[in-house]
């Protein structure tokens, strides 16, 4: 392999391929079994990383250093990078099989959503995962699909956020048989305005975390990727 | 320029779990992580930083500069001492961590000691942080084709490894 090979697959693992080279690259793969097993030697690779520097850092900051950005005594709760992750699957390879949470009810005992949500299925179907923006759905809630990534069990999965009134969720659904089933949703706290807070502790983004930590194989798709996917009506083989 | 409005300490809360995983990939240990983390942390409440600056891309440097100005002058870093390392106080990994693949982490975590510092930060920017090329360049002041380079470099480098031949 050439080094011009390994930066075609690295820009290709980071989502760093505009479409044109994706299809070229694509194909190759395809045709080229050396050049497609090096690139899964890498997405390997890139899972042992993500997982050995994941298994040090428990994602806690510090209290300490938290507080040194505590302004006369609110709390701003800390909101998760939205963009691509990456996730230990090495943390994943042995924990339980079965944490099928259809419903998690919110600290309150409301229960945000149900297992199955057609409204919320036919998007996580269709729109692409985005940092930024809201896909709105046709009862009034507003959805930004997160990221998309393989569960153990084979199955294709979503992070998502949901504004539904006042209250925010964050989530993840599972395809599994052609279908969007909720497994995990926790509530999420953000910022209203830009001067405005909420108390910490308002988030539980803990159980959404913890549940892709068990759950995720692998890292989660790039954009191309997830585009891929999303144009093969979620039949691309892994 | 004083210290920070509310918008950016807002912001800069927003980036402190990516900031620390950034620390962590500098440092090798999470006891010298944290301490980077407070460092720069003080550094940005000292200083500010101009209202227009991206949050993100302006700690993330500040952080950068602090650990090859400062920590690492000081030779608080000795090796990049693997972050799952048997018998070390301030890393306690998980006991799913202990069951699975323990070895591989850490031959993995020896394996990135042994790269130029350079590419180990392009990879986890953009591996573990989420950041884009372009992000990362901006973060480490490099155009964006040396980003590429030096993470392709970086995945080579790391499979081309002895210690990571199996993966």
């Amino acid at each position: 392999m050439t080094d011009r090979d390994y930066e075609l697959l690295s820009q290709y693992l980071d989502g760093e391929l505009d479409a044109g080279a994706t299809a070229a690259l694509e194909h190759r793969l395809a045709n080229e079994p050396d050049l497609a097993d090096l690139l899964a030697r890498l997405r390997r690779l890139d899972a042992h990383v993500a997982a050995s520097v994941c298994a040090a850092a428990t994602d806690s900051v510090p209290e300490h250093v938290a507080a040194l950005l505590h302004d006369d005594g609110k709390v701003v709760p800390l909101r998760r990078p939205l963009k691509r992750a990456a996730w230990p699957a090495a943390l994943a390879a042995s924990v339980v099989a079965t944490l099928a949470l259809l419903l998690v009810p919110g600290e309150d005992g409301r229960q945000p959503l149900t297992g199955s949500d057609a409204l919320l299925a036919g998007a996580l179907e269709s729109e692409p995962s985005r940092a930024d923006g809201w896909v709105a759905l046709a009862d009034g809630r507003a959805l930004q699909p997160v990221l998309t990534f393989p569960d153990r069990d084979g199955n294709w999965c979503r992070e998502f956020l949901l504004r539904d009134d006042d209250q925010d969720w964050r989530g993840v659904a599972c395809r599994e048989a052609g279908r969007w089933e909720t497994q995990v949703v926790a509530r999420e706290a953000f910022l209203a305005a830009e001067e405005a807070y909420r108390p910490a502790g308002a988030s539980d983004n803990d159980k959404v975390a913890g549940f892709i930590t068990r759950n995720a194989a692998d890292i989660a798709l790039g954009a191309s990727e997830e585009q891929a996917l999303i144009a093969s009506d979620w039949q691309d083989a892994r | 320029m004083s210290s920070l409005n509310a918008r950016q300490r807002n912001d800069l809360m927003a980036e402190l779990q990516g900031l620390r995983r950034f620390c962590l990939s500098l440092t090798g240990a999470v006891a010298d992580a944290d301490d980077l983390l407070q460092a720069t942390v003080e550094r940005m409440l000292e200083k500010g930083m101009p209202e227009d600056a991206h949050t993100a891309k302006w700690v993330y440097r500040v952080c950068k500069n602090i650990w090859i100005d400062e920590m690492r002058s000081r030779e608080v870093r000795q090796r990049y001492s693997p972050a799952v390392q048997a018998g070390t106080d301030d890393t306690v990994p998980s006991a799913e961590v202990q069951a699975g693949g323990e070895r591989n982490l850490r031959a993995v975590n020896e394996a990135l000691g042994r790269l130029p510092d350079e590419q180990r930060l392009a990879l986890m920017l953009v591996t573990i942080d989420g950041k884009s090329y372009a992000e990362a360049a901006e973060i480490l002041q490099v155009p964006v084709g040396t980003i590429m380079s030096r993470i392709a470099r970086a995945r080579k480098n790391l499979l081309t490894d002895s210690a990571l031949r199996d993966l």
